[in-house]
Order: structure tokens, then sequence, then C-alpha cells
């Protein structure tokens, strides 16, 4: 128990004096997360800029015009009205999300039923925007279409009375009369499929999955496990250090000590990686206003887990033949384990055969559960099972580590 | 020796050491491929998403659906579905793997509705909670579309609504139509990997040099080796060239092995102005091993290079361009990447690669690039220490 104890001390006293590894284990990961909250965090949204050349400056290109910047749309897009000149310029330097251009007769041809076509010219280096700025073109022109079919008739009538009555006193009252009627009469024989929508969709909500937490909320347990893995890491490769300063030599001639030796790193890792981890999540969770009963289970999760990692980290670096070797073994190993276990993007925006491998990973397990814990209506979601997982997963490695210490790592 | 002997001997001299660090090769050759790999996948899934992607499978189940088939066929294909339409509702106790996505109607759907009664189709989906979205979005506007469809073929049709009458809504000319084209001269917008390759490229360039590049100086100074080199015949300005020559060669290296394994293992296209692209690349590298330098010859540890050297890659990466594409960012991130190096190295191939705009229009970029280089160099020459 004193060697237990002494061990501990020890490397927590050494891990406060190296204060740089401290701060890059902790920097990392609250400089990505910090940038990934900024972008996809909850009330970050794109924004973009649409140029219209309107030709037309009409009533109903007018309309179209407006239909970009109504309710949440106007959030993701600023419309700017430009000459083709400028607009083109602009497009081409890559200055907007996308160019549309209403031709002269737009208004005519919804008047006149002669087809026109409008042009828009998207930003090749953006994705997102242009696909949308697109998708709500498409569906303001089917609307335009349809208006057209249903009163298109009635609206000419008015308007050929319009321009043809010499006294420029407009239609007579008859016509505006006869066409209000024709009005009524297309509403009420469409009225029965929009009133209620005669065709509607339900989506089926999953009924295994945790509810759906918002996006930024969801990068959380990534970017903790992030810290976690870069600490259990460094903390790990802390054994060549302690094999070229001749400490492990020694600890190996005591007889009986190598356990407590281990078991007292085992929980020094505990205690860092719990604060490292434990100093994400209460961030993450002030930002996120996630429960605060949640965060006990949360660190004891992130804790363990640490641990477990930290051990099998361990056996990692000694399967090398010298510490740089080591270091580009676990290195090899560590980017890959991060990209596909949620660190870089959570699961819910990995496609489908990433996400089922990384689930499968140790780092993923982990952030999968921790998701769980943050997202989940009650505290202590985490299952039984899951916290047995880890447990074994951290005396196995410990048990690993200290047989390859005692078979010829800490000899050498 | 003269003094451009020197300075290659000292370069020449560094980068073979370099190269025979474990460490330098992994992030040099390693790493970039799987980055490449993963991070274009995932954004070639967000794409797919999104719009113009390829067609997502759907497994339409509907007993009977009479004459609206079609139109609800041609209504989910426009929204990039590849609808596969059943008999039958696929029975839970059977076997096999249920379908990852299926849309589920009453019999009879057309009969139905018709009739006047609602109808109702379930969508299910084993997609993750963001795709879910996007599908249900999708699923949405094509049956919203059928309904428009019926409701005007239904209004404006003598008699009671026929397969004919939605086959002639069908072939009326639309008369407001949509265009739509990439702006520049390419034609295919680049998704995917080829949005993926470069920035990956750009970023793993500046993490190579902070970090290799600047440690090795720290390295050096550490063993007594830059002193050394300073009791030797050869001037303050010859060991700065050569220690900058050296990291530049490295970052030649990184940019030209990504630029092979981009282009054969995914398909990257640089655009017709590969000498351009080549410049800017050039341009870039400078800059970094001009930071490079200098982050090694500020640095105190080898640690602290390091360290310091992942932040501000890693920060610089992000606002600049490299990790997403620039347009889902906020204002101020949009606003802050014009005054970055990699906002300007990001730019400047977007203009080449994306758009196609010519040689001339990434001058302004490489210009940047050029006068960053020379005003860090100027600086690191400055800072550099020998102990």
């Amino acid at each position: 128990m004193r060697i237990l104890l002494q061990s501990m001390r020890k490397d927590l006293s050494r891990w406060r004096r190296d204060s740089s590894a401290l701060l890059t284990w902790i920097l990392i990961p609250f400089v990505i997360g910090g940038l990934m909250t900024f972008v996809v965090g909850d009330g970050a949204k794109p924004h973009g800029v649409l140029l219209l050349v309107d030709q037309d400056e009409s009533l109903l290109s007018g309309l179209v015009a407006g239909a970009y910047t109504r309710g949440e749309l106007g959030e993701l897009l600023s419309v700017e009205k430009v000459s083709l000149e400028e607009g083109t310029e602009r497009i081409n330097a890559g200055d907007a999300s996308g160019l549309l251009l209403i031709p002269e007769g737009f208004e005519d041809a919804f008047f006149d039923a002669e087809p026109v076509t409008l042009t828009l010219r998207t930003n090749p280096s953006q994705t997102i925007l242009p696909g949308i700025i697109r998708d709500v073109t498409e569906i303001v022109l089917d609307a335009g279409f349809y208006a057209q079919k249903l009163f298109g008739e009635e609206i000419r009538s008015i308007r050929q009375a319009s321009s043809t009555n010499e006294k420029g006193t407009g239609p007579s009252a008859e016509l505006v009369s006869a066409v209000a009627v024709a009005v009524r009469q297309r509403i009420v024989e469409i009225d029965p499929y929009l009133n209620p929508l005669a065709l509607e969709v339900e989506v089926a909500e999953p009924v295994d999955t945790a509810p759906v937490a918002p996006m930024g909320l969801l990068f959380l347990p990534g970017i903790i496990l992030m810290a976690v893995m870069f600490s259990a890491n460094g903390l790990a490769a802390d054994y060549w250090v302690e094999r070229e300063q001749g400490t492990l030599r020694r600890i190996h001639c005591a007889p009986g000590q190598l356990g407590a030796f281990v078991a007292g790193k085992g929980l020094a890792a505990i205690v860092v990686i719990g604060l490292i981890g434990g100093l994400t999540l209460l961030v993450g969770s002030l930002y996120h206003g996630v429960g605060t009963v949640r965060f006990l289970p949360s660190l004891l999760w992130i804790s363990v887990s640490g641990l477990a990692l930290f051990a099998w980290f361990s056996v990692l670096q000694m399967l090398g033949s010298t510490q740089r070797a080591a270091n580009i073994l676990s290195s090899l190993l560590l980017f890959p384990l991060l990209m596909a276990g949620g660190s870089f993007f959570p699961f819910a925006a990995l496609p489908d055969w990433i996400a089922a491998v990384g689930r499968h990973t140790p780092n993923g397990f982990v952030v999968d559960r921790l998701t769980t814990e943050i997202t989940s209506t009650a505290a202590w979601a985490i299952d039984a099972q899951s916290w047995l997982i880890v447990l074994l997963m951290a005396a196995s490695g410990l048990a690993v580590t200290s047989w390859r210490l005692k078979s010829g790592f800490a000899r050498a | 020796m003269s003094s451009v002997e020197n300075a290659l001997f000292i370069s020449g001299h560094d980068i073979r050491y370099q190269l025979r660090q474990g460490a330098t090769l992994l992030w040099l050759f390693v790493m970039p491929p799987i980055f490449f790999f993963f991070i274009g996948t995932v954004t070639g899934g967000f794409s797919s998403g999104v719009s113009g992607g390829p067609a997502t499978p759907l497994t339409v189940v509907a007993a009977s659906p009479g004459f609206l088939q079609p139109q609800i066929d041609m209504r989910l294909r426009e929204n990039d579905f590849a609808p596969q339409w059943q008999d039958i509702a696929f029975a839970t106790e059977d076997s096999e793997q249920p379908p990852a996505r299926s849309l589920t109607f009453p019999d009879l759907l057309s009969d139905r509705l018709i009739a006047g009664e609602q109808v109702i189709g379930n969508f299910e989906t084993s997609a993750s909670s963001l795709r879910r979205d996007f599908e249900k979005i999708r699923i949405q506007r094509s049956l919203y579309t059928v309904l428009a469809d019926v409701a005007v073929a239904d209004a404006t049709s003598p008699a009671t609504l026929t397969a004919a009458d939605l086959e002639a809504l069908n072939a009326e000319p639309r008369i407001w139509g949509l265009q739509v084209e990439p702006a520049g001269k390419r034609q295919k917008i680049p998704t995917g990997f080829d949005q993926a390759v470069p920035g990956i490229m750009v970023m793993f360039t500046l993490l190579v040099l902070l970090t290799s590049g600047a440690s090795m100086l720290a390295i050096e100074r550490r063993q007594g080796l830059l002193r050394r080199l300073a009791s030797a015949p050869i001037s303050r300005h010859e060991i700065v060239a050569g220690k900058w020559g050296g990291r530049m060669a490295l970052a030649v290296v990184q940019v030209g092995f990504a630029m092979v394994v981009g282009t054969l293992l995914f398909g990257m296209r640089w655009g017709p102005d590969l000498a351009m692209v080549l410049a800017v690349l050039f341009g870039w590298a400078a800059f970094c091993a001009s930071a490079g330098l200098l982050l090694g010859s500020i640095a105190r540890t080898e640690g602290q290079a390091v360290g310091l050297g992942v932040l501000a890659a890693n920060l610089l990466a992000a606002l600049g361009g490299c990790w997403w594409p620039i347009e889902i960012t906020p204002d101020w991130m949009q606003s802050l990447q014009n005054l970055l190096p990699t906002g300007w190295a990001m730019d400047g191939l977007h203009k080449l690669i994306s758009f196609e705009a010519g040689a001339a229009s990434a001058v302004p970029q490489l210009a940047a690039l050029l006068l960053g280089t020379v005003v860090l160099l100027g600086v690191a020459v400055q800072r550099f220490r020998y102990d």
C-alpha cells in the first residue's frame, strides 16, 4: 500500500511540474472544441450572400426575391441586388454563394403562359448554401407553376381588360365579380386536398436511440475523449522516462512491488485524466446547459475509462523497441481511433459504416456511452454492463502492463 | 565553399536527417492519406445528403397503389431517392435484414386520396440524426409536390381525376424553368475528396513544418549543434538560409507526396492551371518553412515547439477554411479567413481548382504568401540564436 501511494504521489508531483504537457493536452481539445462549437454549436448558422440580378423589376420578381429572406432562411442568406456585370464578377471571384438572374419577361411569362428560364450560378467551392438556394428557388418556381395553372386564366382576363380599356377605368365590375367567383370556385375545389393535407408523411422515431440532442452538444463527448486520449497516451509514454531514469529496474529488483507501482501510476493517471477530462466536461456542460446531476456520473465514467485507455496505451508503448518507435506506433493508432471514435465528427454526422466501426473502438465505446449519459433525461444512464466492460478493460490492461514490465521491459 | 554551397550543404544535411526520423515520416507519408480518406468520406456524405449526391435507396411499400404510383415515383426520384416499390409490407419476423429506409402507404392509396380520405405515408430510416433530417425534408418535398400535382390536376380536370390528367400536367411546360450552373469554368462542383485534399494538404504542410521543422531546431540548440556551427567558418546568414532551405525541402516533399496521393488514390483534379497551383503551393511551402524556422527560434524547448506548433497549425487550419468549407462558418470567421495565410492559400487554390478562374486570379494570394514569407523570414533571422 505504501509503494502504491508513493508511486501515485511521485507521478502527480512530476506531472504538476510538467505544465507544458498538461497545457497542451487541455488546450488542443479546447481549441478544436471551441471552434467546432462556433461553427456547428447551438445558434451557430452558416451565412451566405445571394446576388440577385432582377432584369424584370416586377411585382412577381420582387416576390421571388423576398422568398430568400423570410423566417429562418433570412438568417442563412442575405440578398443583394446587383447588375449583371457586377454579379458575374463577384460570383466568379467566389464572393457569394449564388447569383440568380431573373430575366426580363418573367412576370409576363406568368400571365401569358410563356416559358422563361431563370439562371442560377452557384459557388463551386461551397456545397450547403448553394444547395439551399437551389431548393428554395425550385419550390418558389413550382408554386408559380401551380398558381398559374389554377388562376392563370382569370388573372389573364383581368389583365387583358385593364390593357384594352380605353377609358383607363380598369376592368368592369361584372368581370371582377366573375373572376372572384371563378377564383373562389378553384379554392373550393382544392380545399379538400389542403385542409387538412390529404397526403401527409409521418417520420417514425427510432425506438432504441437516445433523444435527439443539439448538434453542438453531440460534439462534446468526442472532444472530451480527445483530451482523455491525448492525456492517456502522454501519461503512458512516461514508462519510457521511468525506464531511462532506472526507476523500473530498481522496482523490478524489489520483490512484490511492481504491481503496487503500476497501480499507483494508474491512480495518478485517474487523477490527471479526471482533472483534464473533468475541466473539459465542466466547461462544455456549462456552455451547453447540461444538468448538474449528470456531472458526477459523467466524470466517473471519464476517469474510469481514462484509466482503461491509459493501461492499454501503456501496453502499446511497451511494444515499441525504442521510445521513438513506441511514439510512432501509438500516434499511428491514436489519430485513426480519434477519427472513427467520434472525436472529429460525432457519430450522428459520420457515414453509417464508419459510425458502426467507430462504436466498436475502445474510445468510440466510451464516447457512445458518454453521449447517452449527457443527453439522457435522467442521470446514471450508462448501463451496468458498460461499467463492467470498462472496469475489466482497465484491470486487464494494468495486469498486462505488469506482466510486460516483469517479462523484460523493466529489466532493460 | 561559396555562401550558396554552405547553405545548400546545411539544407541537404537537414533534410536527410529529417527524412530518417520515424515521426516525420509518419506525418509526412502516412497520416495525410488517412486524413484525406476520412475527411473526404465524411464531407462527401454531407454533400450527398444535401443536394446533387448519389440517389438514396428507398423501399416504398404500398399494396395496390393505383395510378398515383408513377407520380410519387417521379417526385421521389427528383429529390434524389431511388425508390423500389414493394407490394407487401416487410414482415418483421423475417430473418432478412429490414430496409435501411422505407416509406409505407396504406393499401389503395390512389383510391383513398381521390375519395377524400387523408393518406399518411410512414417514413422509417436507420440514418443517423443529421442525415435523418435531410431525408425527412426530401420526403416531405416529394409528397407535397405530388399533392400539389393532384390538387391542380383535379381542379383543372373536367371529370374525375385520372392518370391521364396527371400525365397532361406533367407534360405542360413549366412557365419558369431553372438552369443551374457552377460559376467559373469548371462544370463539376468539387465535393468530398476534391474539397478535402487541398485543405488537408495545406494543414499538414503547416503542421509538419511547425512541429518537426521547429522542434528540430530546438533539439539542435539543446544538443549544442548550433553552437558548433557558430564556431565553423560559416556566416549567420548562411546558417539561417541553410536551415530555411532544409525546411523548404521538407515542405516540398510533403506537398509533392500529398499531390501524388491525392491524384492517384483519390482522383483529385487540379484544374487547367497546374503551374499556378504549383506556384501557390510553393509559396505556401515557403511560408511554412519560414514559420517553422521562426517558431524553432522562439521556442525554448522541444516540447514547447511541438505544443505551440500543434496548436497554431490546428487553429490556423480551422480558421482558414482547411477543415470545412468556409461557407458554413459564422460571418466573423469568414472575414478573419481573409487575414490568415491559410485563408490565402485556400482562396488561391479554390480560384484555380474550383473556379478554374485562370492563373492571374491567384496572383494576389501568391503575392500575399510570398510577402508573408519574407516578413517571417526577416523576424526569424533576427530571433535566430545559437544557444
